[in-house]
């Protein structure tokens, strides 16, 4: 198997050691990597602002490769303990407040490696949307614009969209005479019907403790399945980057990518431990500093992160209505960007030239 | 056609089915045919190698090795297994191109053992310092303006390694080890803990005594 993957990686059709630059920005113990790649001659950088906490932005450069590197500028920023960043430093120095701080630093290094005239938009994804919100209200904006995809900005709205998939497929498919695949036994609940799981979702409207998250997420799987069969297309993302490329011949590291990933849960995304905090905030009493031009592209079918928060996020920013669009992509579930390659890129494409 | 008299008419097939090429091209390329009764773990060794971070992120490893202290059991049958204590010290330099360039100062000691037909198997401690540097352009922010940073940083280094190989010396008079050598190490401290490490060597030793 080793020697297959390797025989692969040796098939570089993505040169990622070879196009690009790589910069790194070392801020208080950190040294986070930032791979610039794509069309060097641009007035534009997209900032990619990945998911997680502690993900990697590795997983996105098949999401830019074919259209938007050929057009503008792509710095793919590994957040510090996530990815293939390196350094040292304490525990204690893994908040949203730093993390935040470091993004701003990121955008400025940019501007001074590649010229202050440069655009820089963002994309975040997933908890990179939280962590750009978190920056959008507490930093100074250096950001021309900002695309987001399924990501959060309060959990009473991400619980709810939730509870509202659930329920509502758990519905559609008891109307289709469809049973619930496999029994489910969580926090001392049996489910073994998806009847009893539309009664929970009823009786439990609104979430507020993370007993209840817990069962909510372990119902995920009775209807997920269905969903993603009936609704989810298969990803039209030109071409993909084989997981032994990444591995082998990549500026990243599993290992590394791993243990990052796995701190990170440990230090701040700590379901188990109920100290996660990306459970139980809201940042909507800040929101309405936001007035840059905003982009909300949403999969449908996400059962991470509803509609219902892209929703609210629309309506709660101050972004005037012609600087600011909310997109569902209605064959894609978390993430758009991969599942629907083609027009997610052509929106993106068109968002930047409109407001650069 | 020396060789194929000097093997043990008992030696395990697939040794006899590997070693039997080999000798034989050996022989071609000069070196003679020896009998192993005889043989012992060489006192003071060289070596040099690939040294693959991750298999693929490509490096350089020099090293020495000293023998502590060695045994050989001559059976019946006229087999001779060796086996010894032997320590060193290595020099490892990689590049993980848009990640890191590592310098690796180490010391080791391990126990090996050489079996009849001169396969020879490893198993180290191996400890040290390692130099890390950045592989890119590094900023830092002062404040007011970046300015360019400092690629370097110090970690220790702590692991097992082994090697699966052949000892050529056992059977010819060729004095040295080819052996595939894998590599598992922390490196400490890394971010707010430590970071485990893979590499495969590629290692050839040659006897100085």
């Amino acid at each position: 198997m080793t020697a297959s993957l390797l025989f692969t990686a040796c098939n570089k059709e993505n040169d990622l050691t070879k196009s690009g630059e790589m910069l790194f920005l070392k801020h208080k113990g950190a040294s986070m990597p930032v791979l610039v790649r794509g069309n060097f001659d641009s007035d534009v950088i997209l900032l990619i602002v990945h998911g997680g906490a502690g993900g990697s932005s590795a997983a996105h450069i098949e999401d830019f490769k074919s259209f938007i590197e050929p057009k503008y500028m792509v710095a793919y920023w590994d957040q510090r303990h996530a990815g293939a960043s390196q350094g040292n430093f304490n525990k204690e120095d893994l908040t949203i407040d730093l993390m935040a701080e470091d993004m701003l630093l990121v955008i400025r290094m940019l501007k001074h490696k590649y010229g202050f005239n440069k655009k820089v938009f963002a994309f975040g994804h997933s908890w990179g949307v939280q962590l750009s919100t978190y920056y959008l209200i507490n930093q100074p904006n250096e950001l021309q614009g900002i695309i987001l995809s399924n990501g959060a900005h309060s959990s009473e709205h991400e619980y709810s969209a939730k509870l509202d998939y659930v329920k509502n497929y758990a519905t559609e498919m008891i109307n289709k005479g469809i049973p619930i695949p496999k029994t489910i036994k969580t926090q001392g609940l049996t489910f073994e019907n998806l009847q009893q799981v539309v009664d929970w979702c009823n009786a439990s409207d609104p979430i507020e403790d993370y007993n209840e998250l817990t069962i909510l997420y372990d119902l995920v799987p009775a209807v997920k399945g269905y969903v993603d069969e009936t609704y989810v297309q298969s990803p039209d993302i030109p071409s993909q980057i084989s997981d032994s490329e990444l591995w082998f011949q990549s500026p990243y590291n599993p290992i590394t990518a791993l243990i990052n990933l796995n701190r990170t849960h440990n230090l701040i995304n700590n379901f188990e431990n109920q100290t996660s905090i990306q459970e139980f905030y809201d940042f909507t009493p800040g929101m309405h500093k936001i007035t840059l031009p905003v982009a909300l592209y949403w999969g449908r079918y996400d059962d991470i992160i509803g509609p219902e928060v892209a929703q609210d996020y629309y309506q709660v920013i101050s972004t005037p209505t012609e600087k600011k669009e909310l997109i569902f992509f209605e064959k894609s579930n978390h993430s758009p960007q991969y599942t629907e390659n083609v027009w997610f890129s052509q929106k993106v494409i068109g968002f930047i030239e409109e407001f650069k | 056609m020396m060789y194929l008299v000097l093997l043990p008419s008992n030696g395990l097939f697939m040794q006899n089915r590997f070693i039997k090429p080999v000798l034989f091209l050996f022989t071609l390329m000069g070196f003679k045919p020896l009998v192993a009764q005889d043989y012992s773990i060489p006192k003071l060794q060289t070596s040099v190698g690939y040294f693959g971070e991750f298999i693929t992120h490509p490096g350089v490893k020099l090293g020495m090795s000293y023998t502590i202290k060695q045994k050989s059991k001559n059976k019946k049958s006229g087999k001779q297994i060796n086996k010894g204590w032997l320590t060193g010290a290595n020099i490892t330099f990689y590049r993980h191109k848009f990640n890191h360039k590592a310098l690796m100062f180490t010391g080791y000691i391990g126990r090996q053992r050489i079996s009849n037909a001169g396969f020879l198997t490893q198993l180290n401690f191996e400890t040290g310092y390692m130099a890390s540097f950045l592989d890119g352009e590094v900023y830092e922010w002062n404040g007011h303006t970046f300015e360019k940073g400092n690629k370097g940083s110090s970690h220790a280094i702590f692991g097992f390694n082994g090697s699966i190989g052949w000892d050529f010396g056992k059977r010819t008079s060729l004095p040295a080890t080819l052996a595939i050598v894998p590599h598992l190490y922390i490196q400490a401290p890394f971010n707010s803990t430590v970071l485990l490490r893979t590499a495969l060597a590629i290692q050839v030793t040659y006897k100085l005594k």
